[in-house]
């Protein structure tokens, strides 16, 4: 099934001007306002956070929250995402990949592809980091066609393309009909997760993509390739629950950590026990049950200082 | 009086059954609200049947490792919406039990059993437990039972909620 069809595709650039839009039917229209327009209020929002509750957190964490982000204020947040995601569009609209290669890292091993990433699934996904390395494999450079012919060529893992589908909401639907607010700071959190799989720490080598040329699987890729900090790709859980499937990050500081240490913070601004804060829990709870590291070697070892630098081919 | 009371009883009754029974099973926990509060409203409530009114729509349901491994396994990425929602169910249990201490007690227990039932997912029972703990710090009455507890749970969970628990030891 080949999915890069040319579509028309919505987008906005972070500064939040839009980039042309089709006109939309009236269901069309009520999701992309509501990803989309979710999404920009998500982000501007972030200039009232309240810095209390990181500062509090850093207090007893070896201070992880600012070596990540720069600072406490929702300015040093959005920097963060700023500097590495470039490009939303709603998931549903797809995207066009040129030259239009069928093998795209990530595709032909665990995943079927990008294209498994429907409505149905995720809630967001960023795939720059994935088209910039296959890029480097096939040596080329991948142009990425978003909304209205807009190209995007994947020079650098930082260019941050960020694919935002109908489970990006502002409600969680329960079992019983009703639905539950779901706190700003999740979906932040969210595009934080995404931010950090644009960084390729420590760089990739020519050898690195020589045994991702020769990897028969996805998890060959990440047990026998030094790069899977390059982007942070997520591994095969080793223990837990979900063991055996691939939910989890071998290395720490990878995206479920990231997004652990800003709800950590941000949890601490919320009443204890309350809706929101339930909500919040359950994801930290969740995201450090992921971390196979350790949380304690994360936050107190200095040997691993979280290293928030991107590198290109070395 | 006496038999003032129970003829309002009974038409409280008689004319709430038809609304729970004929509703659809998804909407009969709304209907258990509407009735818990159209009989505050019109009759003098037996405390028993409060109670029970009380504890019904708000049973807690946590989710089994095999869904979790189910939903993750068709969505990697995300925090499984089951664990979410047991999360979204356990905020206005929370709240209530945070207002007074006799609610409190009673949801402790529902907690306990929660973090203590190694069957389920470590992530349920740590969310379980991390609410036993804000439950403690509101009430310090339960300290002693919390470090029971604490010492008691799978070591997993209580490493998601206190990587330093076991150090301290």
């Amino acid at each position: 099934m080949n999915l890069f069809n040319s579509t028309i595709f919505i987008c906005i650039t972070l500064g939040g001007l839009g980039c042309g839009q089709k006109p939309p039917n009236t269901r069309e229209a009520a999701e992309i306002g509501d990803s989309l327009s979710l999404l920009e209020s998500d982000l501007n929002a972030l200039s009232s956070l309240n810095e209390k509750g990181p500062r509090a957190y850093d207090a007893s964490s070896n201070g992880r929250f600012y070596q990540i982000f720069g600072g406490y204020s929702g300015k040093n947040v959005r920097d963060f995402i700023n500097e590495r995601i470039q490009y939303y569009f709603k998931a549903s609209d797809g995207y066009s990949l040129s030259p239009p290669d069928q093998k795209i890292i990530h595709r032909n091993w665990i995943y079927k592809g990008l294209e498994s990433i429907d409505d149905t699934n995720v809630l967001a996904f960023n795939f720059g980091t994935q088209i910039w390395i296959q890029g480097l494999l096939d040596r080329t450079t991948y142009t990425v066609t978003l909304d209205k012919g807009q190209v995007v060529p994947a020079t650098s893992s930082r260019v941050g393309i960020v694919g935002l589908t109908a489970r990006y909401v502002k409600y969680l639907p329960k079992n019983d009909n009703s639905s539950t607010e779901i706190p700003i700071e999740f979906r932040q959190s969210t595009i934080i997760h995404e931010a950090r799989h644009s960084d390729c720490t420590d760089g990739i080598t020519e050898s690195d993509l020589n045994r991702i040329r020769q990897a028969q699987s996805y998890s060959e890729f990440i047990h026998n390739s030094h790069a899977r900090k390059c982007g942070h790709f997520h591994s095969p859980c080793e223990t837990g629950d979900l063991k055996g499937l691939l939910a989890c990050d071998l290395d720490p500081w990878g995206s479920y950590g990231i997004q652990m240490i800003f709800l950590e913070g941000v949890i601490n601004n919320i009443k204890p026990g309350a809706a929101a804060w339930q909500i919040l829990n359950a994801k930290i709870l969740d995201n450090k049950s992921r971390v196979q590291f350790g949380y304690l070697r994360m936050i107190y070892s200095q040997a691993h200082h979280p290293n928030m630098n991107s590198s290109g081919l070395r | 009086m006496k038999w003032k009371n129970s003829v309002l009883l009974a038409i409280g009754i008689l004319s709430l059954t038809p609304l729970y029974f004929f509703t659809p099973t998804t909407k009969k926990e709304n209907s258990t609200i509407i009735k818990t509060s159209v009989f505050q409203t019109q009759v003098i409530l037996p405390t028993q049947i409060n109670k029970e009114n009380k504890n019904l729509p708000q049973k807690l349901t946590p989710p089994s490792v095999d869904q979790i491994r189910q939903e993750v396994a068709s969505d990697p990425h995300s925090t499984p919406i089951s664990i979410l929602n047991f999360a979204a169910k356990l905020g206005p249990k929370m709240e209530q039990a945070l207002e007074t201490e006799e609610t409190a007690l009673v949801f402790f227990e529902e907690l306990k059993k929660c973090t203590l039932n190694s069957t389920l997912p470590v992530s349920i029972q740590a969310i379980c437990l991390s609410n036993v703990q804000i439950l403690t710090e509101t009430y310090p009455i339960l300290e002693d039972q919390m470090n029971i507890i604490k010492e008691q749970a799978s070591a997993e969970s209580v490493r998601l909620i206190d990587p330093l628990f076991f150090e301290e030891e």
